[in-house]
């Protein structure tokens, strides 16, 4: 897939979490996988249409996921990764994916999204291409999510 | 195609005939016509029409108040205002009780179609259309594609559920629906089903079957059972481009799939191969 695509989705988080109360997100790992991706905990699966065919997987830990959630939700305790929690992590999914989808149309693409689909568990496997993709490690304030982009 | 209801209020019998008559060789079904803005409210609350076309002058109340009261009952109801004077403040007095159009007399079939065909299609989707045309349509698409491809026929049940959660131990073929409305699709079954179906769908022998393969039949298998739903839906419910969205697989074990807040419908299908599960969920859009 073209590498550029992917820029949109990392000026996402740069320009997106800061709003959310984040320090500045600092670019660590990045890669290609091939076919899956191994769940971390908490996974996002974000679809696209349009100009834009395939899907956007944003794959955390459950702490990670509980930490970002608590950040929202103004510092606010998160002990377990509950539903309140996991509306937030929708909703960061959806900002996140909202503000690439501009960029993208600013690049000339015109793109729809889809609801975002959260999934918990351990260990799960997520086939987002039938091919190999580019993931992205974003790391924030120590914890990390990885942003696995699989679209054309 | 499902016939619109449509309910003519007009004090004139004469009026009320040249409409009904108009409308009758339409997808508009007048159900129920009105004389009065009494007769209108109990015609309205038996019949419950979508649509009302509203004469201004009733000999008990004006077409206003009989839209308020309508709009008390069902405030989806759109209503186009019909009248022979065209009267600037009267269609500003009718906007602000949620008067949809204005129609002068004598009322062409024309006008009449267009106001009625654009109030009835700019509405929500609601959950009496996913029931009646949106489930369905994936429902059949799903036989359709399991007898095209594998010969075998299935059996389908609705099963009722709480929210668009899930809990899954095997493999789901996701597809998300953007348009209107949107949401997502979600094609399930436990790991030996899976190798069943998609053995015969490559028509292979199962002991030939990998993990690897597996998944990626499941979602080509999903892409044309969605894909051939929305035509169907698409084809039926005109003026929303329903789309979607590239499968993407899930595979695990005791794995949760949060609600997104849709209004939720779960098909079982019980073929030769197992047990399959297509969930729907759509946004209810207000």
């Amino acid at each position: 897939m073209d590498a550029k695509l992917v820029n949109p989705f990392i000026d996402a988080i740069v320009a997106v979490m800061p709003m959310l109360g984040f320090p500045m997100p600092k670019r660590a790992k990045m890669g290609v996988k091939n076919m899956t991706a191994t769940s971390l905990g908490v996974s996002v699966l974000v679809g696209f249409t349009k100009q834009i065919h395939g899907n956007v997987a944003y794959n955390m830990s459950e702490d990670t996921a509980k930490f970002i959630a608590s950040t929202m939700m103004m510092g606010m305790p998160v002990e377990s990764f509950d539903e309140m929690a996991q509306s937030a992590i929708s909703e960061m999914s959806n900002m996140l994916t909202a503000n690439a989808a501009t960029s993208l149309a600013g690049m000339g693409y015109d793109v729809d999204i889809s609801t975002p689909s959260l999934t918990i568990g351990e260990n799960f496997q997520i086939r987002i291409s039938s091919d190999s993709f580019l993931f992205v490690e974003m790391d924030i304030d120590g914890h990390i999510i990885e942003l696995n982009i699989a679209i054309n | 195609m499902e016939k619109i209801r449509v309910m003519v209020v007009d004090d004139s019998r004469i009026s009320c005939a040249i409409l009904s008559d108009l409308l009758a060789k339409t997808n508009f079904e007048v159900v129920a016509t009105a004389r009065t803005a009494a007769e209108a409210v109990e015609m309205f609350e038996r019949y419950r029409p979508a649509a009302v076309t509203m004469d201004m002058n009733l000999p008990d109340a004006n077409g206003i108040e009989c839209t308020k009261q309508l709009k008390k009952i069902d405030n989806d109801v759109r209503v186009v205002m019909i009248s022979t004077m065209r009267d600037e403040s009267l269609i500003e007095q009718g906007k602000q009780v949620g008067i949809n159009d204005f129609i002068q007399k004598p009322v062409r079939i024309n006008d009449l179609l267009e106001a009625l065909t654009k109030l009835c299609s700019r509405g929500p989707v609601n959950v009496n259309a996913f029931k009646d045309t949106y489930v369905p349509a994936f429902n059949k698409a799903f036989t359709e594609t399991l007898i095209g491809f594998t010969g075998q026929e299935c059996l389908q049940y609705a099963e009722a559920v709480e929210d668009d959660s899930l809990l899954l131990n095997g493999i789901a073929a996701l597809i998300g629906l953007t348009g209107e409305p949107h949401g997502r699709v979600v094609i399930h079954m436990d790991q030996k089903t899976l190798y069943k179906f998609t053995s015969a769908f490559l028509n292979k022998k199962e002991s030939q079957m990998d993990d690897a393969t597996a998944m990626e039949t499941l979602q080509e298998a999903t892409n044309i059972i969605v894909g051939r739903g929305v035509s169907m839906i698409n084809n039926q419910v005109k003026d929303k481009e329903l789309r979607i969205t590239t499968p993407g697989i899930i595979a695990g074990s005791n794995v949760k799939m949060a609600g997104a807040k849709l209004k939720a419908f779960r098909t079982k299908c019980v073929s030769a191969f197992g047990t399959m599960y297509i969930e729907m969920g759509f946004a209810e859009e207000k």
